[in-house]
């Protein structure tokens, strides 16, 4: 057990209970808090387990785990990059829309 | 007979607007509407009062935005011609004759006034801008056009409905050629002189944001 497992442990957990508590309030889907939690869970798990990720490796031929989880670290991060992008583009145009609205109404 | 509207998208433009207006009506152009695009200052008071009919938006949008307001209002009274003029005195108002002409005759849907047939006077970096912004354009919406991001342009009543216009600031200028491409619509291009003042040059588009154009044509190609 070293520093990181444990700092780490620790988040997750937090992480979690905070998922779980917007769950409860009706602030998150179950499907949300489930995937979250899912998500810290396999990262919680990998820090205890490293040599876990020799599997996915040997799967996708890379030498090192840890190069397969940053690889995917990445792809998923760009993917969803680009949909909050998308999801802010679609605000600022309904915003317009309300915008002008609004300009008519004043009429 | 056919009217004639002109659009003004106006953001803190209250020292230029009233004489803007003054020039148009001079030359005989009564239906002038200023969108205030979310001004701090003065400008929709003395737009108002310089006789045009002003819409204000409660937030600033963007050129974009303000376009989509004032073609919008300009359809809804009657307007069989909308020319875009922009407020910061960039534009001549004796251009306006020559650029809707094609529109009157027919021989065309959409007229936008060129600066780029008459380099003269404009500053060397924005005409390379241009130029690598209007290859690009061509390359992703099939529309030739010397002058993609002029503010001085000109549709028929057909074409003003034709065109959606979704995106907010200043790449707005990109998408109408996209529109154009879209809905095959005829593009004539006709020389203007624009006004070079500190003044416009301080209001006009950075050549800076070329690449920040670029970046939002290229996703919105990818979206559609």
């Amino acid at each position: 057990m070293n520093i990181l497992q444990i700092m780490i442990a620790l988040f997750a957990l937090f992480a979690i209970s905070r998922s779980y508590l917007r769950f409860k309030n009706g602030n998150a889907t179950l499907g949300e808090f489930i995937v979250w939690t899912a998500v810290w869970l396999v990262m919680a798990v990998i820090v205890f387990i490293p040599g876990l990720t020799k599997w996915p490796a040997l799967l996708f031929g890379i030498q090192r785990g840890i190069d397969v989880v940053v690889y995917l670290s990445i792809v998923i991060l760009f993917y969803s990059e680009y949909r909050i992008y998308s999801k802010i583009e679609k605000v600022e145009q309904d915003i317009t829309k309300l915008t002008r609205e609004i300009a008519f109404k004043k009429k | 007979m056919k009217t004639i509207y002109i659009v003004l998208p106006a953001y803190n433009e209250e020292q230029a607007v009233g004489p803007v207006l003054r020039s148009l009506q001079r030359e005989g152009y009564e239906n002038l509407v200023v969108v205030d695009d979310g001004s701090t200052d003065k400008t929709a008071e003395i737009a108002a009062e310089s006789g045009a009919d002003v819409y204000r938006h409660a937030i600033n949008r963007g050129l974009g935005g303000a376009l989509g307001t004032g073609i919008r209002a300009a359809l809804e009274k009657g307007a069989d011609i909308i020319v875009t003029f922009d407020s910061d005195g960039q534009h001549n108002p004796k251009d306006i004759k020559r650029l809707i002409q094609p529109l009157q005759k027919g021989t065309a849907d959409v007229v936008i006034g060129s600066r780029l047939v008459n380099p003269r006077g404009m500053p060397f970096i924005r005409r390379i801008g241009n130029r690598g912004l209007n290859i690009i354009t061509y390359a992703l919406f099939g529309v030739w056009t010397t002058d993609s991001q002029s503010g001085l342009r000109a549709f028929s009543r057909h074409a003003a409905e034709k065109i959606a216009i979704k995106t907010n600031r200043m790449e707005v200028s990109s998408e109408i050629i996209k529109e154009i491409g879209r809905n095959h619509l005829r593009l004539k291009e006709v020389p203007i002189r624009p006004i070079y003042t500190d003044y416009s040059l301080k209001h006009g588009q950075k050549h800076a944001n070329g690449f920040k154009i670029v970046g939002k044509l290229v996703l919105e190609r990818l979206r559609k």
